[in-house]
């Protein structure tokens, strides 16, 4: 830690209700997230209480220049929540409770720790529930659902986290509460609501949540569609939405996924495909009825070789339990993978599937794609092994690769995972020095002595000139290996 | 001569700024009214930057300048049976892009379908310094750094000058039907809020003391719920009568939002959007400083006020503050258009 380290300890220790933690075997438990290539030692870790506690543990680090990491369930996967080697780690754990649904306003109000899928639990007596849907709504939270603005399989038709929430408490860098949004549909001045969301903890901790509830829709059908090629299956996307229907989700799966989460979970995807596409639609009976046989008709001519309806509510749930298994499902054939997040125009998803087929070669990974196709929002999970030496470096190389691909073809190198430790370098590709200076000045703003989670998300201009200089070296080498020009 | 402006407008933007003098940005002028318009400021037509950069139907996607027409959108998004689900108001006129992403202002939909910042993907933006910069793009799903395009929803072109924005479009409903219901008062908020649980509704308001409902989607859908509710079937201009603010017939109008459950203003109200989330006051001489809940806009009237908007909370002051001298240290766009101090 930066200046007197046992004295700071000391200060932080006397907090009430902070419960800190200096073991070094157990800070272990915190050394990362869901990124777990990535890995580091906090100084110190916290597991407040209270508020006031938080408050406190905040309010001696802004004045004593030390930098903290906010934590929810550590399920991100971007190491957004990895910690600072002289930093406080602060888990949110303990801010577990939801503090009131209000029906009349269809809002609830929680604590940051509260898990996603908890929401809808606590809410589903009433008929509501609340719409994002990470894979991982299980285990992660909503303060970290807001910090990275996930998404999920049914973003396609009711948005991510930013369009779900309504209001957030934060505590500021110096230890102030402010309220931004609230039970209002709107807000005074500028969307700081946006702004906050998917900004990585770097502006402040979330403190609260208002989420919308969204009243369970009358009738459901998830449809899949199982496809001779990849190509067939990502077409069929773009021209299905083309059509002017917007699914509730709409999934794809190749076939190394598609065989991983069969022998998982057995879920009752045929074998005999290279790509499946999970379709669901929602709304009252009447609408439903109408839309799975117009999307039944339209996925055949796009060349579907077979389509399964199913209405029944378990029968259902089984379909979606194989997509959403489908990452520990990948972890069982390979010791370790490497999710990339990446986000293209749908139109460009044959062709940037190709390619990523074509560089698996290249580097002699195996690459398993499960997606969000609806929202061209890829996420192929490249196979390695961290014990053979060279493969995650290969790995990591390979993913870049993809990220720039995106960018190429004018999308985005994160579509809801973040950019945390790992793609800071891919932003200096993604954003001119004048759009990374901008991210600097908001920064700025809301921390100027930069605590909140420093060294994540935005990369220094300095880190980009030095990246670039790399990258335009190991371009010439590529090229000259492979005689081929890149993308 | 219309078409791409961006250098001219970056021309102007860097002369202003060598020479210390302040810019009002201005489209097509439909919302002069809304905020304090500060004396001496020399106005940025965005009006010529016009036309339709990109639109891909089958991406959901549309890319304009930020000078074009709301009325040429429609047309060219009518062309593939898609509209702009958050239904900007329009206020007699037809608003820019530009002023129509800045004012941040949605359409009686908005509980149903979403706001303008809902359906922004990416803008390309004229900084204080005269540079151009892009955030966001044209993909649905986008958390590469801070979300710098939504921040500029709302902020009324004091934090840079919109050049291009890429906005989500969404097919047109199959089927659109409104109906007038008889309401009091006393049970206003309550059947609004059941409304607004309902499917396929995508408006709830309340204007002239009837319950105004719209619901869209599939003519099965559609005639059912009408038939449910037992209304009179009445014009869709309701909705956007009520968008537009035509109900309004004195000088004098103020918008308050606050929770819609909320009985604050309800009584006063001359109309009620957003499923009780909006409440219009006319001669409501609220003062701002003894605002019981929400925030509040004077649109119309009393232009004995400078300040037009609710002053926020000493957080958020402070936090529009810096952001304000991060991305506009002098002050050179819209002086004062949202806050006394900036």
């Amino acid at each position: 830690m930066m200046s007197g380290p046992e004295a700071i300890t000391n200060l932080l220790k006397r907090i009430p209700d902070a419960s800190i933690i200096d073991d070094p075997n157990r800070l272990r438990v915190y050394e990362s997230d869901g990124l777990t290539a990535k890995k580091q030692l906090p100084a110190l870790v916290a597991i407040p209480d209270t508020v006031a506690a938080l408050q406190q543990i905040v309010r001696t680090c802004y004045q004593h220049a030390i930098p903290v990491v906010a934590r929810g369930a550590g399920t991100g996967l971007s190491g957004g929540a990895m910690p600072h080697p002289r930093g406080v780690l602060v888990s949110l754990a303990r801010f577990n409770r939801i503090l009131e649904v209000d029906e009349e306003n269809l809002l609830a109000r929680i604590e940051p720790g509260v898990t996603n899928l908890a929401i809808s639990d606590a809410v589903s007596h009433l008929d509501l529930f609340y719409a994002p849907d990470p894979s991982s709504q299980v285990a992660c939270t909503i303060g970290g659902n807001v910090a990275e603005n996930s998404g999920g399989v049914h973003c396609l038709k009711y948005g991510l986290t930013v369009h779900n929430v309504r209001g957030l408490k934060i505590l500021t860098a110096e230890g102030d509460i402010v309220s931004v949004g609230g039970v209002e549909y709107d807000q005074q001045g500028f969307d700081l609501l946006a702004l906050l969301h998917g900004s990585e903890g770097m502006l402040g901790i979330v403190i609260e949540v208002t989420v919308n509830l969204i009243a369970n829709p009358a009738s459901v059908a998830v449809l899949m569609a199982g496809f001779d090629t990849c190509a067939a299956a990502a077409d069929a996307v773009g021209s299905l939405i083309g059509q002017g229907i917007i699914p509730a989700g709409l999934e794809l799966m190749d076939r190394l996924a598609i065989q991983a989460a069969e022998d998982f979970v057995q879920a009752g995807y045929p074998l005999d495909v290279e790509a499946l596409l999970l379709c669901e639609l929602d709304g009252s009976d009447d609408d439903v009825l109408e839309q799975v046989n117009l999307v039944e008709q339209h996925l055949r001519k796009c060349g579907a070789v077979s389509v399964t309806v199913a209405i029944d509510a378990s029968e259902r749930a089984r379909l979606w339990q194989g997509r959403k298994a489908a990452f520990p499902a990948v972890g069982r054939i390979s010791p370790d993978y490497y999710c990339m997040d990446g986000t293209i125009p749908r139109k460009q998803l044959a062709e940037v599937l190709d390619r990523i087929t074509v560089l698996s070669t290249e580097y002699g990974l195996r690459v398993a794609n499960v997606f969000h196709a609806g929202d061209g929002n890829l996420h192929p999970l490249i196979l390695y092994d961290a014990n053979v030496s060279g493969e995650l470096a290969a790995a990591e190389a390979f993913g870049a690769e993809i990220l720039e691909l995106c960018v190429a073809v004018g999308g985005t190198i994160t579509g809801e995972h973040g950019v945390g430790v790992e793609k800071i370098d891919q932003m200096c590709i993604q954003f001119s020095d004048h759009e990374l200076a901008v991210f600097h000045g908001v920064k700025r703003a809301f921390d100027i002595k930069g605590i909140l989670n420093p060294g994540k998300a935005v990369p220094t201009l300095n880190r980009c000139a030095e990246f670039g200089a790399m990258h335009v070296h190991s371009i010439q080498a590529s090229e000259v290996e492979s005689g081929m020009e890149r993308f | 001569m219309l078409g791409d402006q961006t250098s001219l407008i970056l021309d102007q933007i860097r002369q202003a700024s060598a020479v210390g003098q302040k810019l009002q940005i201005r489209g097509s002028g439909t919302k002069d009214f809304l905020g304090f318009i500060a004396p001496g400021l020399v106005v940025v037509e965005t009006l010529p930057h016009q036309g339709v950069i990109n639109y891909r139907p089958e991406e959901l996607v549309v890319t304009v300048r930020s000078g074009t027409r709301l009325s040429e959108l429609n047309a060219v998004l009518a062309g593939a049976d898609q509209y702009l689900a958050f239904d900007p108001p329009q206020f007699g006129g037809d608003p820019t892009v530009g002023g129509i992403v800045a004012s941040g202002l949605s359409g009686p939909g908005r509980p149903f379908r979403g706001a303008v910042r809902d359906a922004l993907l990416g803008l390309t933006l004229a900084t204080s310094e005269g540079t151009s910069v892009h955030f966001g793009g044209e993909v649905m799903k986008n958390v590469a750094g801070y979300d710098v395009s939504r921040l500029m929803v709302g902020a009324m072109g004091t934090l840079g000058c919109l050049l291009d924005v890429s906005l989500k479009v969404m097919p047109k409903p199959e089927h659109e039907s409104c109906v007038s219901l008889d309401v009091s008062r006393d049970t206003l908020v309550a059947s609004l809020s059941s409304w607004h649980r309902q499917a396929a509704v995508t408006g709830a308001s309340f204007v002239d003391g009837k319950l105004l409902l719209r619901f869209s989607g599939s003519h099965e859908e559609v005639s059912r719920m009408v038939s449910r509710c037992a209304g009179e079937v009445v014009s869709g201009s309701v909705f956007s009568d009520l968008r537009d603010l035509k109900f309004s017939t004195s000088g004098d109008l103020l918008r308050l939002s606050v929770a819609a459950n909320s009985r604050y203003g309800l009584d006063e109200a001359i109309a009620v959007d957003w499923a009780g989330g909006i409440r219009w006051l006319e001669d409501s001489g609220l003062d701002f400083d003894h605002l019981q809940q929400g925030h509040a806009v004077q649109y119309f009237g009393r232009s004995e006020l400078t300040e037009r908007y609710s002053p926020l909370s000493s957080g958020l002051q402070n936090i529009h503050l810096k952001l304000k001298q991060e991305f506009d240290s002098t002050s050179l766009f819209n002086y004062q258009r949202l806050y006394g101090a900036w």
